[in-house]
C-alpha cells in the first residue's frame, strides 16, 4: 500500500469545529491526520547546506582587504590551487539521518580546471556508507559524474597549459530518477538520489565523495521520498 | 503511564490513515492513538539533526598556538524547553605530543556556557576521534543557542558536524513550551496513549490540544543554513602538512558569500507556506566598521556602523519570487533552490565583508 503525504503546510482546523456540543465530523479528524502526517514525514525531514571554506582570495587586515586576484583563491600562490585540483580528495558529510530518510537528493557546486587534459580525468563519485567512523560499510554504491558521461560540464577556454582558469559548475541529482536507471543500488550509476536502506535509517551514515581534478564549493543535501510504500 | 512515540519507519504502520476518518465509519481508538504518537514523534524530531556543517579544503583551517582561541561561532534555534543535547563530530589532525590538537566546544544558553573537549588529535592523517555530546544543564529561555568552536596547539580541521539530538525518552505529560518568542500558540501537550484508550471519550479538549500541537510544530524554526568564518588570528603561514601557504581570515570573505550566490541553497518548499505567516530568521554576527547594505532575498537590510562585534537578527519575508524549482517528481517533495543574493554597495570589493557568521532559519 502506498500512502501519499500532502506537501502543503496548513493550519489546524478552526476551533469552532471541535467545540463542546459540536458533532465530530470525519473531515475535521481527517484534517488532524493529514497535518500530522505532513509534519512527521515532510517538515521533520533533514536538510544540510554544507559550506566549503576554500576561499579567501583576500586577507583580513585591520578591516581592509588585500586583493589578490580572482584566480588566487584558496592559497597565496596560484600554483597551490591548481596543485590542489590535481590531488584526489575524499570527503564525508557525516550525520544521523532521520527515521524517514528514504532517499537523499544532492545539489553540488564544484570547480574544475578548464584544461582538456584535466577535464578528461575529472570525476565526482558519491556513495553512502554506514558506520562511517569505524567499519565504513557501503550501503549504496551511488553514482559517478564525469565529463565523459556528460554529468560534469565545463568550458575549455584555452587548452594551453600556460593559460588556464578555474571553472565553477553545478550538478544536481534532482528528485527524479529515484530508482537506478539501469542497475541496482549496489552498482555505480549516473547521478540520482541516494538510497538509505531501512536498516540504516535513524543511524549515523556518511555521504562520501571521491573527487578527482575537482574541488567542492558547496553541497546541499535533502531527504526526499516518492510517497512511501507500506 | 508515560507518553510514547513510534518511529515512522517503513512497514510499521506509524502513520495516520486518514481514510479511517471517513464519515460514516466508526472512529477507532487505534487510529487516534497513532495520530497522537505521530505528533509526539514530530515534537521529538522536528528540527533536530544537522545544524552546522562546514568543510575546509586541505590545510585551510590551520592553527598553531599554545593559546586557546575562539575561532568560529554559530547561532542555532531552541527547539523546545527540553531539547538540550548536541552532538559534535570533528575530522581533524594535530601535532606532535607536546602540540596535540585540542578542539573544544561551548554551548551558550540562558544558563551560561557549557563546554567540553574532544580527545586530543595527534595523528598525521585526518581522523575522527571521539564524538562529543554536550547536554545543557536546564531549560534555555532564549530562542537560540550560540555554539562556539575553540582550538589550541597544532590543529588542522577537515570537517565539523554539529547535530541537535532528538528526544529519546518519552515526552512528559506536562505542558511544554516552544521558545520561539513570537509564536502565539506555543504550547505542546505531550499526548499519552491512555488519552485515547478504548471507550474513553473523544473530548473537545483533546482536539484543542492536538490543534495547538499542530500549530506549534508548524511554527517551530528549522535551521537551514549556517556559516562562520574562521578567526585564527595568524598571519600568512605555511601549513606543514601540505606545504601550502595559508592566508589569515577573520569573518566571511567575499568568495565565501559568492559560494551561496553561485551555488544557491537547496531547500524544501512546502506549498502554502507563504500564506501561513512563515518567514526566515536571518542572524548575522557582524563587526561593521562602516555603514553597509545587504540585499537578502530581494529585501534591503541596512546595518549601521557600530564598530563592535555583535549579533543582529532580521525577519525576512517568505519570498516566492526568489524560488527556483529545479526538479520534482509527481509524488514527492519538490526541490527548491533559494537564490540568496547578498549584494553589497561596492561592485568591486575594496573592504572586507563585516559579516563574521551567518545563520538562516525558516520552515
Amino acid at each position: 500500500m502506498t500512502v501519499f503525504i500532502s506537501q502543503q503546510m496548513k493550519s489546524p482546523p478552526s476551533e469552532d469545529t471541535y467545540k463542546i456540543g459540536v458533532p465530530v465530523f470525519g473531515q475535521v479528524l481527517q484534517s488532524f491526520g493529514d497535518r500530522t502526517n505532513f509534519l512527521a514525514y515532510g517538515k521533520a525531514k533533514r536538510v544540510i547546506n554544507t559550506y566549503f571554506n576554500c576561499s579567501h582570495h583576500q586577507t583580513w587586515s585591520n578591516n581592509t582587504l588585500n586583493w589578490y586576484g580572482a584566480e588566487d583563491y584558496g592559497y597565496i600562490n596560484k600554483a597551490d590551487i591548481h596543485k590542489e585540483l590535481l590531488v584526489s580528495d575524499t570527503r564525508d558529510i557525516l550525520f544521523t539521518c532521520s527515521p524517514t530518510a528514504r532517499f537523499i537528493a544532492l545539489q553540488i557546486y564544484y570547480e574544475s580546471d578548464n584544461r582538456d587534459t584535466y577535464n578528461d580525468l575529472a570525476s565526482i563519485k558519491a556513495k553512502v556508507i554506514s558506520s562511517p567512523r569505524t567499519t565504513r560499510t557501503e550501503i549504496d554504491a551511488g553514482w559517478e559524474a564525469t565529463f565523459a558521461n556528460g554529468f560534469l560540464t565545463g568550458v575549455v577556454i584555452d587548452a594551453s597549459t600556460s593559460h588556464y582558469q578555474i571553472n565553477p559548475q553545478k550538478l544536481s541529482t534532482g528528485a527524479v530518477f529515484i530508482e537506478p536507471i539501469g542497475g541496482s543500488y549496489i552498482s555505480l550509476t549516473a547521478p540520482r538520489p541516494l538510497f538509505i536502506p531501512i536498516a540504516n535509517r535513524n543511524s549515523e551514515i556518511a555521504i562520501n565523495f571521491d573527487l578527482k581534478y575537482v574541488r567542492l564549493k558547496s553541497v546541499s543535501l535533502i531527504e526526499v521520498e516518492e510517497g512511501f510504500a507500506l | 503511564m508515560p507518553n510514547s512515540y513510534t518511529l515512522p519507519i517503513q512497514g510499521n504502520d506509524a502513520y495516520v490513515d486518514i481514510n479511517g476518518y471517513t464519515s460514516g465509519r466508526s472512529i477507532t481508538y487505534e487510529l487516534l492513538k497513532a495520530n497522537a504518537e505521530l505528533l509526539n514523534y514530530s515534537f521529538a524530531y522536528l528540527g533536530t539533526g544537522p545544524i552546522i556543517n562546514e568543510q575546509y579544503n586541505a590545510g585551510v583551517f590551520y592553527y598553531n598556538s599554545t593559546s586557546q582561541r575562539t575561532v568560529a561561532r554559530w547561532r542555532v534555534p531552541t527547539l523546545s524547553g527540553i531539547h538540550s543535547q548536541f552532538k559534535f563530530t570533528v575530522r581533524a589532525r594535530g601535532g606532535t605530543p607536546s602540540l596535540n590538537g585540542i578542539i573544544s566546544w561551548d554551548v551558550v544558553s540562558s544558563n551560561g556556557t557549557t563546554s567540553s573537549n574532544h580527545t586530543p588529535f595527534y595523528q598525521v592523517n585526518y581522523t575522527y576521534t571521539n564524538v562529543l555530546t554536550i547536554t545543557v544543564a536546564s531549560t534555555n529561555t532564549l530562542p537560540y543557542f550560540e555554539i562556539r568552536l575553540k582550538v589550541q596547539n597544532q590543529v588542522d580541521i577537515q570537517s565539523i558536524m554539529v547535530e541537535h539530538i532528538p528526544l529519546a525518552t518519552p515526552i512528559s505529560t506536562a505542558t511544554l513550551s516552544n521558545c520561539e518568542s513570537d509564536n502565539t500558540r506555543n504550547n505542546f501537550y505531550g499526548i499519552s496513549p491512555n488519552m485515547f484508550n478504548q471507550d474513553t471519550p473523544l473530548s473537545s479538549s483533546k482536539a484543542k490540544q492536538m490543534a495547538d500541537n499542530i500549530e506549534t510544530l508548524n511554527k517551530r524554526p528549522k535551521l537551514l543554513f549556517n556559516m562562520s568564518g574562521i578567526d585564527t588570528g595568524i598571519t600568512s603561514t605555511t601549513n606543514p602538512y601540505n606545504a601550502y601557504t595559508i592566508r589569515p581570515q577573520k569573518g566571511l570573505l567575499w568568495d565565501d558569500i559568492s559560494n551561496i550566490t553561485r551555488g544557491d541553497i537547496l531547500l524544501p518548499y512546502w506549498f502554502n507556506s507563504e500564506n501561513m505567516d512563515v518567514y526566515f530568521n536571518l542572524h548575522l554576527y557582524i563587526q561593521p566598521l562602516a555603514d553597509f547594505v545587504l540585499y537578502f532575498l530581494d529585501q534591503e537590510i541596512n546595518i549601521p556602523n557600530t564598530n563592535a562585534e555583535k549579533w543582529v537578527s532580521y525577519r525576512i519575508k517568505y519570498n516566492t519570487s526568489s524560488l527556483f524549482e529545479i526538479a520534482s517528481s509527481s509524488m514527492g517533495t519538490p526541490l527548491i533552490r533559494y537564490r540568496i543574493l547578498p549584494l553589497f554597495p561596492n561592485s568591486l570589493p575594496v573592504t572586507a565583508t563585516p559579516i563574521l557568521a551567518m545563520s538562516l532559519w525558516g520552515v
